[in-house]
């Protein structure tokens, strides 16, 4: 028993130390959708849904690194990252101790700030699971929360097909092109699912707290402009229908923190791959946009 | 709990370590214990049904060996009516009421039957259906009644079979549990080679096969020609690595305890005929049928007429029995169609038994596949039109090769060559150890080799394991929905 228990120890540590190595060397290489969020600390950031996930670049926003930086796009997804307890703590986390030289923009929309029911689905995803934000490399992101196996992170040629080039600034830039029909398809199907949940979500109460208190500690790092990105008018009539106070509801908010509210929904001029997320070339005009409009108040020194 | 979550990698070697740490008269109170915990890890609220239906089952047992004359039977229906009513509530309520909101949708009348908003407890027909066992059992006088509230309960309970089998008997499992176990390396090697070879074929190929199977059968209007016949191919394996490497898991956990479980699965693709097909797939709850069913109608000691009919009703009984869904029943009364052509062609001179020659067998082996594919089209599919669209279009190859697209939200797609050629590497692993399984089993192949391949095995197989794993979702077992 002695000799097959010394046997099975050896076997297990030889197969755990292998395991561990492999999961540190993707660190380096290896690009998933949201892997470069989570390694090491930034000065500036943009938050928000996976509209600001697709629509803003840091790297276009302020290509010249004005602000504190690394500037980095924390941005995630409707489910993963509304405004709330869970994402409060991973922002606390990524910031920089130190430095009020920031930029913060803050996208916002009506189902980042509201909720249906009492389940907060973040708690269960990346921003809730995940221990360690700033670890670089970051192997308990390789492990448990990349959304892939680990073998996957070896194929490099994933990356090539996937569609999505995924900047460092944590940037995902759609490049994929869509079939028309598909999109049709996927707008049609896309409107049922938003006006279900507009239905149901009618709470501000709790994420309007937390969002609160987000811009409480952005405030202190540097400068906080809310932004609501454009979407398809097929959503913009849906949210308009369901929420029609919360552009000024944004506008109390921002005032109330010292923050700047920059509002292009109603912006006709940019294309998206479904109901509500850019395509590339929107995106960088979209940034530009951002970018120029910063110079334009004087919050970014004008470039050469 | 998962067998293929971290939860297990720790939860197995502490109860296997506590069970020949503690003294010999705890060890049933202790699986007991951590077989509740293991069960509770799912929903734990469920516990109570299974609760009930042990308590209702064990008092049957008693009741019934004591019982003279008709009262013996109508212990026994009373038993057998708790047990099939709380799967009947559970898993067929709200499929029935569909049906009669169908039946009444055509003449244009409402139903006025609420439906329930229900889950359905985790390995409810597998459990329900090994409580059954007993107090049949008991009633034709196999089995005695068993005193033991706690060993009673831990015979349904028993944490590797608990949620997906194998099904087992009384005469098998109950008395193990008054047996001593010590540790033994004859126990404990072959149970963890098992389970290692049973989480491979879960992880590394069900789970690999799963997401090219899932894209092209959740969009059966997206795909036809080389896709869907493929998607077919790699469903057929990735069930069987699913199910088989559930068993294969099951058993290996329980006999590195010493307990010896049944036999589930023996090569069920290498049969040759449906009848030998199903005498290899799923063995427990074959036998099951054949046992509580199939003989109690008279079996083939009847009429020809009577024995079609029989096989009708065991194979429809059994489609139901996986699930509330006109799919598995087409697929349990194509098996049964199936079965019913055979006896006719066996009746007159055309059969394949291991005799045949190698033409023959392979002839009879590619047509078993065939029809196996085919029945599995409806298993797996959403529904009826959901099979039939698939099917309808699985003969016209204009398409692009086998490529699908796995879309992840806004037009990222993950299966690429590189995967899908791993799809077809991991199908050719199986094979390969599949193939050297047939005379021996995957412990004593293991066991045959020089102890640097066999280590390099063990290796191999635990790595890719750990590189294939995705620990931040959870791939359930196909069969814990039934």
């Amino acid at each position: 028993m002695v000799k097959f228990l010394i046997k099975l120890t050896v076997f297990v540590t030889v197969v755990l130390t292998v395991w561990l190595v492999l999961l540190f060397i993707p660190s380096n290489d290896y690009q998933d959708r949201f892997k470069m969020k989570f390694e090491g600390q930034c000065g500036s950031m943009i938050t928000g849904s996976s509209r600001a996930l697709l629509a803003m670049s840091p790297d276009i926003i302020d290509p010249n690194g004005f602000f504190a930086d690394p500037f980095l796009n924390f941005a995630f997804t409707q489910k993963t990252s509304p405004y709330g307890e869970t994402y409060y703590n991973a922002i606390a986390a990524k910031l920089n101790s130190s430095g009020n030289n920031g930029i913060f923009l803050v996208e916002v929309n009506p189902l980042a700030l509201y909720t249906g029911s009492d389940s907060l689905p973040e708690e269960n995803l990346i921003l809730g699971r995940l221990h360690f934000f700033n670890l670089n490399p970051n192997p308990e992101y390789v492990l448990i929360n990349s959304e892939r196996p680990l073998y996957q992170l070896y194929i490099k040629s994933s990356k090539v097909k996937s569609g999505t080039v995924y900047h460092m600034s944590g940037w995902n830039e759609n490049t994929a092109s869509v079939d028309t029909v598909l999109r049709k398809q996927k707008i049609a199907e896309s409107v049922v699912a938003h006006e279900k949940l507009f239905k149901e979500w009618r709470d501000p109460s709790y994420r309007l707290y937390w969002f609160s208190r987000t811009l409480e500690l952005f405030k202190t790092k540097g400068k906080v402009i809310i932004v609501r990105v454009p979407v398809r008018p097929e959503m913009r009539a849906l949210e308009e229908k369901y929420y029609p106070g919360f552009d000024q509801l944004m506008d109390s908010v921002a005032t109330a923190n010292s923050a700047l509210y920059w509002n292009y929904f109603r912006d006709d001029q940019y294309d998206f791959y479904d109901i509500h997320h850019m395509s590339s070339e929107s995106a960088k005009r979209f940034s530009s946009e951002l970018n120029r409009r910063l110079v334009h108040e004087r919050i970014l020194p004008k470039q050469n | 709990m998962l067998f293929n979550s971290l939860q297990f990698v720790l939860f197995f070697p502490l109860v296997t370590a506590l069970y020949f740490l503690l003294p010999y008269r705890l060890r049933w109170l202790m699986l007991l214990v951590a077989s509740c915990y293991f069960y509770m890890a799912f929903v734990p609220i469920y516990i109570v049904i299974l609760a009930g239906t042990i308590v209702v089952d064990y008092f049957a047992g008693i009741l019934i060996e004591g019982a003279k004359g008709k009262n013996k039977k109508y212990f026994l229906i009373a038993s057998l009516v708790a047990n099939i009513g709380v799967l009947a509530v559970f898993k067929y309520y709200n499929f029935i009421n569909e049906n009669i909101s169908h039946l009444l949708g055509w003449f244009h009348q409402e139903n006025p039957i609420p439906f329930l908003s229900i889950l359905l407890p985790v390995g409810l027909s597998f459990h329900t259906f090994q409580a059954m066992s007993y107090t049949i059992e008991v009633y034709r006088g196999h089995q005695k009644a068993e005193r033991h509230f706690g060993i009673y309960a831990l015979y349904v309970m028993f944490y590797p079979q608990l949620v997906a089998g194998p099904i087992e008997r009384p005469q098998n499992l109950l008395h193990q549990f008054r047996q001593k176990h010590d540790f033994n390396l004859d126990n404990v090697v072959p149970g963890l080679r098992l389970m290692l070879w049973g989480m491979f074929k879960k992880v590394v190929i069900a789970d690999r096969l799963s997401i090219y199977v899932s894209e092209v059968f959740d969009h059966p209007d997206r795909y036809h020609g080389l896709p869907v016949i493929m998607a077919s191919i790699f469903f057929a394996i990735q069930i069987y690595c699913d199910f088989s490497g559930y068993s294969d898991i099951a058993i290996g956990s329980a006999r590195v305890m010493g307990f010896r479980l049944m036999e589930n699965f023996r090569l069920p693709y290498f049969a040759t005929s449906i009848k030998d097909f199903w005498s290899r797939w799923h063995i427990s709850l074959s036998t099951w049928f054949k046992d509580y069913v199939y003989f109690p109608l008279g079996g083939n000691r009847v009429g020809q007429l009577k024995w079609y009919r029989n096989l009708m009703i065991v194979f429809l009984v059994s489609g139901l029995w996986h699930g509330a869904n006109w799919t598995f029943i087409v697929w349990g009364g194509l098996h049964g169609t199936y079965l019913v052509i055979e006896a006719i062609l066996s009746r007159i001179g055309i059969s394949v038994t291991s005799d045949s020659g190698f033409f023959k067998r392979m002839t009879g082996w590619f047509i078993t596949m065939v029809l196996v594919v085919f029945g599995w089209i409806f298993f797996r599919a959403q529904n009826l039109d959901s099979a039939l669209a698939l099917i309808s279009s699985a003969f016209d190859f204009s398409g692009n090769g086998f490529g699908v697209n796995v879309d992840m939200g806004y037009g990222e797609s993950i299966l690429n060559k590189v995967e899908l050629m791993l799809c077809f590497g991991v199908v050719f692993v199986l094979i390969g150890l599949n193939w050297l399984e047939r005379k021996k089993d995957i412990s004593a192949v293991l066991g045959s080799w020089s102890p640097a391949l066999r280590w390099g095995m063990y290796f191999a197989l635990t790595m890719g394991i750990l590189i294939t794993a995705n620990f931040s979702s959870k791939a359930d077992f196909i069969y814990f929905q039934f």
